[in-house]
């Protein structure tokens, strides 16, 4: 038993099977299992559709592709909860990863329409930030990797435990500032303000979407050596790339801070 | 485009090819070998060991079925 109730809560089942030690064992038999080689090539797959997307909404602008955008960024929403659960101190909707080889393209389609649309907006007013922010979305992804390949960064329960706190903590001021938005027609401050309050909280948000990419890579890495079945790697790929996306636009933010400055 | 973006752009493709290629290889013993993992078998594969400790416990039971006695000698031992 861990020493985290909060832990303990996520994997607890009432159903006794589950329950017994029969849980820990990990028997497939002959049915296809998770590879690092099968989910990189996934990732490469949902990556390839967002960026296909992403270059039709950045071509084609207008009032159309902006239905077309929101649309997609709701197919988006739907599809990861549909995959990954929804969780409020209890699941809410449960995870269902074997949805996962349907939902993920769709994920990264809807996704691509949205994010090519917001790069379009955000190149025309600082030209040269799409491929900065990019590129710099890559560095960090890559930097990470190395770092809990060789075993630097250790993710552990209280590690989760933070990052959890923490998404949670940034999702839901996000929440908070588009109702209030719908309501007074502005936003919070701290996060569309250029100064040093705004560039800091645009930091931090940075740092934690870098940092829940090492939890992605765990998910991968434990996927594979524990013999989980195929549509796992399309679990792992969709979780990177939502991260991804994440850490991207948050990239895009903070560098417009930047340079408006 | 500037000198910065074209040296970003290079990083980001070096990046880029640095994270495939790395994706595909196993974590270091350091990585993989302790104890205080995160549980993630708890968290996303609930429904998989259900269903696997199912047929397992499924398969548990089926010779049992078979060694059941058979109406004829059910029958020769109530004689």
């Amino acid at each position: 038993m861990s020493k985290h109730a909060a832990l303990d809560r996520f994997g607890r089942s009432g159903n006794p099977l589950i329950r017994s030690d029969l849980f820990n064992q990990t028997a497939i038999g002959d049915e296809e299992v998770t590879t690092l080689d099968g989910a990189v090539n996934k990732t490469a797959i949902l990556l390839a559709l967002t960026v296909s997307t992403a270059a039709i909404s950045w071509n084609f602008q207008g009032p159309t592709m902006g239905l077309i955008s929101g649309l997609g960024m709701a197919a988006g929403a739907v599809a990861s909860i549909a995959t990954f659960g929804l969780w409020i101190f209890t699941w809410i909707i449960k995870p269902t990863p074997h949805r996962a080889p349907y939902t993920a393209p769709i994920y990264a389609i809807g996704m691509g329409f949205a994010i090519g649309l917001i790069s379009e907006q955000m190149e025309s007013q600082f030209p040269g930030i799409v491929i900065q922010a990019v590129s710099l979305t890559f560095f960090v992804a890559a930097s990470l990797l190395l770092l809990y390949k060789t075993g630097v960064i250790r993710p552990d329960q209280n590690f989760l435990l933070i990052m959890v706190c923490a998404t949670l903590g940034i999702f839901f001021t996000y929440l908070a500032n588009f109702i209030y938005a719908m309501v007074t027609g502005s936003s919070f401050s701290i996060i569309t303000d250029t100064g040093l309050m705004g560039i800091g909280f645009s930091l931090f948000v940075v740092a934690i979407a870098a940092l829940n990419l090492v939890l992605d890579f765990d998910i991968i890495e434990q996927a594979a050596e524990t013999r989980t079945p195929k549509y796992m790697e399309w679990f792992g790929a969709m979780a990177l790339v939502m991260t991804l996306i994440w850490l991207y636009l948050e990239i895009l933010r903070l560098l417009a801070k930047l340079r408006s400055n | 485009m500037s000198t910065v973006t074209l040296l970003l752009a290079l990083l980001g493709i070096a990046s880029l090819i640095v994270l495939f290629y790395f994706l595909r290889f196993k974590a270091s013993s350091r990585q993989t070998d302790r104890d205080n993992r995160i549980p993630w078998h708890k968290i996303w594969f609930q429904r998989e060991r259900y269903k696997e400790i199912k047929v397992s416990i499924e398969e548990q039971k089926q010779p049992k079925d078979e060694t059941q006695p058979s109406e004829e000698e059910d029958a020769n031992f109530k004689n």
